[in-house]
């Protein structure tokens, strides 16, 4: 395996600015032929945006890449792919409406716009029973679960027969038994002499799998070891640099226990846009003054619970009750007043092209508030902007995301449903956010958290529920373990 | 009697022609993610240049393939706009229709009334047409459900996104099917005046893209559906002038009204009824796809 | 040589003024090209027509429909309402204004009390043909674009159906137009510094557009619209109601529309005619009238004159060089054509890179 360790691709001074963000800064590394090469560091380190560079979704500002000693251009996808680099992201970029079969079709280069999903099933098969993937080719996408779109995305990568295999942070949604799974597969992988290089924020992982690690803090690379010479504390102080001190802790204050039930459901089915019948017999129960997480996949329903919850959608079978009323008889407006809303996206929530000012003024009961009054929300929930008249298009996720949530909890609605809210923010929003949800606790409200986020949920929930196979459990009170749930989605 | 049925059906496969043809184009353009409204004055336009460069050449094919290339030229200009500069579909579709009714407008102008030297002699070729119609459709199904290129289509149509991080060019596909889509407009504007009506006035083929639009829609996106609903339309604009004779006597003018009345019935019974469970346009649909930054 | 595209978040000022200038300069550029090449009118003559258009008073006579249905359409397309109805809902004005004029109103009524029932009758009429199209949308989310489409259409039917049918005047030697209004009820235009203004329809216009502007700088409904069309599901998970927005836009811009053709019937016709002789299409170049003036109020009279001009020049056209009407909408098309293309520097930024 010796004869392996040749230099496969180095990349060289590469940098990536995102606006005044810099994401990477002057980056170099060597990685070789047949090793798991491990990208280390917290969120926002700049870890993703190196894994899209070389995937060709984002374009670098500066520096070179080298492949086998040859100076490459990655302008798109295609160059990627062209040169042997596949990626298997951390959120599977397929087509939901199409098969799994198209879907790999597509992907494929080689085949051109008279082919058939025919030709790539003999390949497809051949690697699926290789590696025992267990995929079904003809299966729609958004019928597949996370872990079964992740091994389709593998799939689809090694179909290419790629030099060089990225797989972006491969474990979030794993089972523990899944994960020996995939490791075992990365393994057999690297045995065939290509280059895997994993994307992770878990130290363990790194430690468990890799043979040398990269570690990237801020968008820089701080220094790349081999497993042998490499220990616990030594990368968490590499990792986290100074601010080892403060890491990450929440202040879950105490809190008063839970008090009357201000939203239940009995018995309801949810549908889809289609109008078929997407999650079957709900039962929920929301008090005053908690947190009820509700873990579920994509596609899950959890949007689809979410928005029927807010009165959004139809329903069917029991009943809905919130604060004391059935759902059936209280108005859009009414609703807007009662509820606080965070849609599963921010464009469903805030208007970019309008400034801060008028964002808050599309709530009917905002209509009329004094600039002093938004100036001290800002404040309050550490927006961070130039002035009310800035447009809201230019602020950043994180700061939209809060801008959200603060329009919909500033006039103390008791409850706040949040489909969500944290995705795709960087780690120092994500904990902002979780802070300014903790005050509106501890003020009286009460938060119904549906979350893909399975961290989150167990995070920051008080009482835990999973979306699983069209049906809603709800863990005992205070059990809330990672592992319960995962066995709850097996 | 037989003789008297045969006619009737032929009349109606050739009423229907054009419209299928539209129809198809359409089909072929929203699955991958856009509206063309262009196709209602494409159509217009197609009707006026294939009886214009009839008269001036006497030639059908030198027509039609003059016809194709036009409506590809203007057509483009709507997959252009909505493709690569992100305009407004619906504004920049209607723009398309009133600059091609008006050139279709000066383009006839000077050989209204005329007729024609050649003809296109469809009635007497109505099995043909109706087993082309039939095939066709079959065809576009196969494209558009079994081959790699109508995968890329609806990609497009679908997630235009993520097609853009399997490395498809979402711009470019989407500009190709607005002008396959407009060509066969044209194209079916021209079978419209040189098989169906073969005269020419001032706004001859107007409503017929409008109908085109409608019956993408109520073929559920579907090639296998669209020959159904033409046929139904084809049929009712057809068949309904008969009532205009004795014992009946109706107004042609209300009889005028019909297409679009049954048109508009039929779009009410799919999004009205338990049928609209059916109705799945590509989620992309009239959704612009633009990337965070570009450069050419 | 590199072309870098990048969106804009600050619109520079008068972008938006310069881009529509420039837009009606190629597009009459294009025009001219077009029509000299297809049926050999020459340059001179061709801007020759522009230029008497734009001066001339005769303007006025398209500005009262055009810019009254124009203004009502600002309302559902800033809400993402697409009514393309105008057509059809201004006949269905026209129609209301005749057949209360002839049929329903007493002989010998005065004007003061006649007018007024005629044009709430339009506005009633003009209105409610929108809200068909309204409520199938808001209860069935039926594609308002085809719906009213195929409205306009319906009506073009039964408005021709009249005229040649039961509606066919005794005192009009067989042509196809209804008897003529009595004309206690004719709004006749007055002298007003040398040009022919309407009396009532003018004033109406301004009236209209102030209000209008009044109601988008200072009214909770106003800008609930706005906001509805920039982003529907944030307007709608803030509390704002579908249903209203669609079908308070749609009645307001039918119920303009028509009241143009209770203008067009009271001030110009003053009998019903072949409905395409009522209007050339006003309705859909009113969609053009709303995008010029980029959805302003009070630049929504400014583009209504201007299109106005580009009628009455193809008129001149008509005469001079035996084109038909139709071939205004070569310019109107165009127009809006460039509008749409040119928005593209609006949203994003184009530098060259060597």
């Amino acid at each position: 395996m010796n004869m392996d360790k040749e230099p496969l691709l180095f990349i060289h001074n590469l940098s990536k600015e995102f606006g005044p963000i810099k994401a990477l800064k002057n980056v170099s590394i060597n990685f070789r032929r047949g090793e798991i090469h491990i990208i280390l560091g917290e969120n926002g380190a700049g870890k993703t945006t190196l894994a899209k560079i070389l995937a060709g979704i984002y374009r670098i500002d500066s520096g070179d890449i080298i492949l086998d000693g040859r100076k490459i251009r990655i302008r798109n996808t295609k160059d990627s792919l062209k040169n042997g680099i596949a990626i298997v992201s951390q959120y599977p970029k397929l087509i939901e409406q199409l098969t799994v079969a198209e879907n790999l079709l597509l992907a494929m280069d080689k085949y051109g716009y008279l082919n058939t999903t025919k030709s790539i099933e003999k390949d497809a098969k051949e690697i699926i029973n290789r590696y025992g993937l267990n995929i079904d080719l003809n299966k729609k996408v958004y019928t597949l679960s996370f872990s079964e779109r992740q091994r389709v995305e593998i799939l689809k990568a090694l179909l290419l027969k790629p030099k060089v295999l990225i797989l972006d942070e491969p474990t979030t949604l794993l089972t523990d038994k899944e994960k020996l799974h995939l490791y075992k597969f990365i393994n057999s992988l690297r045995n065939e002499g290509r280059l895997i290089i994993v994307i992770t924020h878990r130290i363990d992982e790194a430690l468990n799998i890799g043979d040398r690690i990269t570690i990237l803090r801020n968008g820089e690379v701080i220094t790349t070891i081999d497993k042998k010479n490499a220990n616990k504390e030594m990368i968490i102080h590499e990792m986290f640099g100074a601010t080892v001190e403060k890491e990450k802790q929440l202040k879950l204050s105490k809190r008063n226990g839970p008090g009357d039930t201000v939203l239940s459901v009995v018995g309801v089915d949810i549908y889809d846009d289609y109008g078929n019948k997407i999650l079957e017999n709900i039962t929920l129960e929301l008090r005053e003054g908690e947190i009820h997480g509700v873990f579920g996949l994509a596609g899950s329903g959890l949007k689809e619970l979410g928005e029927t919850l807010y009165g959004l959608r139809e329903y069917s079978g029991g009943k809905i009750t919130i604060l004391g009323q059935d759902l059936r008889r209280i108005d859009r407006d009414e609703m807007a007043n009662m509820v606080g809303y965070i849609p599963d996206n921010i464009l469903k929530s805030l208007i970019l092209d309008l400034n801060i000012e008028q964002n808050y003024r599309v709530k009917q009961r905002l209509w009329r508030i004094q600039e002093n009054y938004m100036e001290h929300i800002i404040n309050k929930f550490r927006i961070k902007a130039e002035s009310l008249k800035q447009n809201a298009g230019t602020l950043s996720g994180g700061n939209l995301q809060k801008l959200a949530v603060s329009r919909e909890i500033i006039l103390k609605p008791k409850i706040l449903i949040a489909i969500n809210p944290t995705k795709a923010l960087d780690h120092i929003s994500i904990e902002t956010l979780h802070n300014i949800f903790m005050e509106y606790i501890n003020e009286g409200g009460s938060i119904l958290l549906l979350s893909e986020d399975i961290n989150e949920v167990i995070d920051i929930s008080d009482i835990v529920s999973v979306i699983t196979k069209r049906k809603l459990r709800t863990l005992e009170r205070g059990i809330n373990k990672r592992e319960h749930v995962l066995e709850l989605l097996a | 009697m037989v003789n008297y049925l045969i006619e009737i059906i032929s009349r109606i496969i050739v009423a229907s022609t054009p419209l299928y043809i539209a129809t198809l184009g359409e089909l072929y353009t929203e699955r991958s993610g856009v509206i063309n409204l262009g196709v209602e004055g494409l159509f217009v336009l197609g009707a006026s240049t294939a009886f214009t460069i009839t008269i001036l050449t006497e030639n059908l094919y030198i027509a039609m393939l003059a016809t194709l290339i036009l409506g590809f030229i203007v057509g483009g200009i709507h997959g252009f706009i909505t493709a690569y500069l992100k305009g407004r579909e619906i504004l920049s579709g209607l723009a398309v229709t009133l600059f091609s009714y008006g050139l279709a407008s000066i383009v006839g102008r000077p050989y209204v009334g005329l007729s024609l030297p050649v003809r296109l002699n469809l009635t007497a070729n109505y099995h043909i047409i109706l087993l082309l119609i039939i095939l066709s459709s079959i065809v576009s199904w196969i494209i558009l459900f079994k081959l790699k290129a109508g995968v890329i289509i609806r990609a497009s149509g679908e997630d235009p996104s993520s097609a853009f991080v399997m490395g498809i060019n979402v711009d470019k596909v989407r500009m190709l099917t607005t002008m396959i889509g407009s060509g066969l407009a044209t194209v079916a504007g021209a079978i419209y005046t040189l098989g169906y009506i073969q005269v020419w006035t001032e706004g001859a083929g107007a409503g017929w893209g409008w109908i085109a639009i409608a019956n993408v829609i109520v073929s559920l996106w579907n090639p296998l559906l669209t020959p159904v609903f033409s046929l139904l339309y084809g049929g009712v604009n057809s068949m309904v002038w008969m009532l205009q004779l004795p014992p009946y006597n109706v107004s042609p003018y209300l009889l005028g009204t019909t297409p679009y009345l049954t048109t508009l019935i039929t779009l009410l019974i799919i999004v009205a009824t338990p049928i609209r469970k059916h109705v799945r346009p590509p989620s992309a649909l009239g959704i612009k796809f633009e990337r965070e930054e570009r450069t050419i | 040589m590199k072309i870098i595209i990048r969106r804009r978040f600050v619109e520079p000022p008068y972008l938006k003024f310069t881009l529509t200038i420039l837009a009606i300069i190629i597009s009459l550029i294009i025009s001219m090209l077009i029509i000299y090449a297809t049926a050999s009118i020459p340059p001179t003559k061709f801007l020759y027509s522009i230029y008497s258009g734009l001066i001339d008073p005769s303007t006025l006579r398209y500005l009262i429909p055009l810019t009254l249905s124009g203004l009502g359409l600002i309302l559902p397309y800033k809400a993402g309402v697409w009514n393309i109805g105008s057509e059809g809902q201004l006949l269905a004005g026209a129609i209301a204004t005749t057949y209360i004029a002839l049929y329903i109103l007493p002989k010998n009524i005065v004007g003061y009390i006649g007018i007024p029932i005629i044009l709430i009758a339009s506005v009633l009429a003009g209105g409610g043909y929108a809200l068909i199209a309204g409520y199938l949308k808001a209860k069935f989310n039926l594609n308002e674009i085809l719906s009213t489409l195929m409205l306009n259409y319906i009506m073009i039917g039964l408005g021709n159906y009249l005229v040649y049918g039961p509606w066919r005047g005794e005192t009009q030697y067989g042509y196809p137009r209804t008897d003529i209004i009595p004309n206690q009820l004719w709004i006749n235009p007055i002298q007003f510094g040398g040009i022919n203004v309407n009396p009532v329809f003018i004033p109406t216009i301004i009236i209209v557009a102030a209000a209008m502007h009044y109601l988008f700088k200072n009214t909770r409904i106003g800008y609930e619209i706005k906001v509805y069309g920039l982003n529907p599901d944030a307007a709608l998970h803030s509390g704002i109601s579908k249903t209203k927005i669609i079908l308070v836009t749609m009645f307001l811009s039918g119920a303009l529309a028509g009241l143009a053709g209770a203008a067009e019937i009271l001030s110009i016709h003053r009998q019903l005619i072949r409905v395409q002789d009522v209007s050339a299409g006003y309705g859909y170049m009113a969609i053009l009238v709303t995008w010029l003036s980029r959805m302003d109020p009070l630049a929504t009279i400014l583009s209504g004159y201007l299109v106005s001009a580009l009628i009455a020049s193809g008129y001149t056209l008509q005469i001079i060089a035996g084109l038909t009407i139709g071939a205004v909408n070569l310019f109107v098309g165009g127009l809006l054509i460039l509008t749409t293309a040119l928005d593209f520097l609006l949203k994003y930024e184009v530098k060259l890179k060597w």
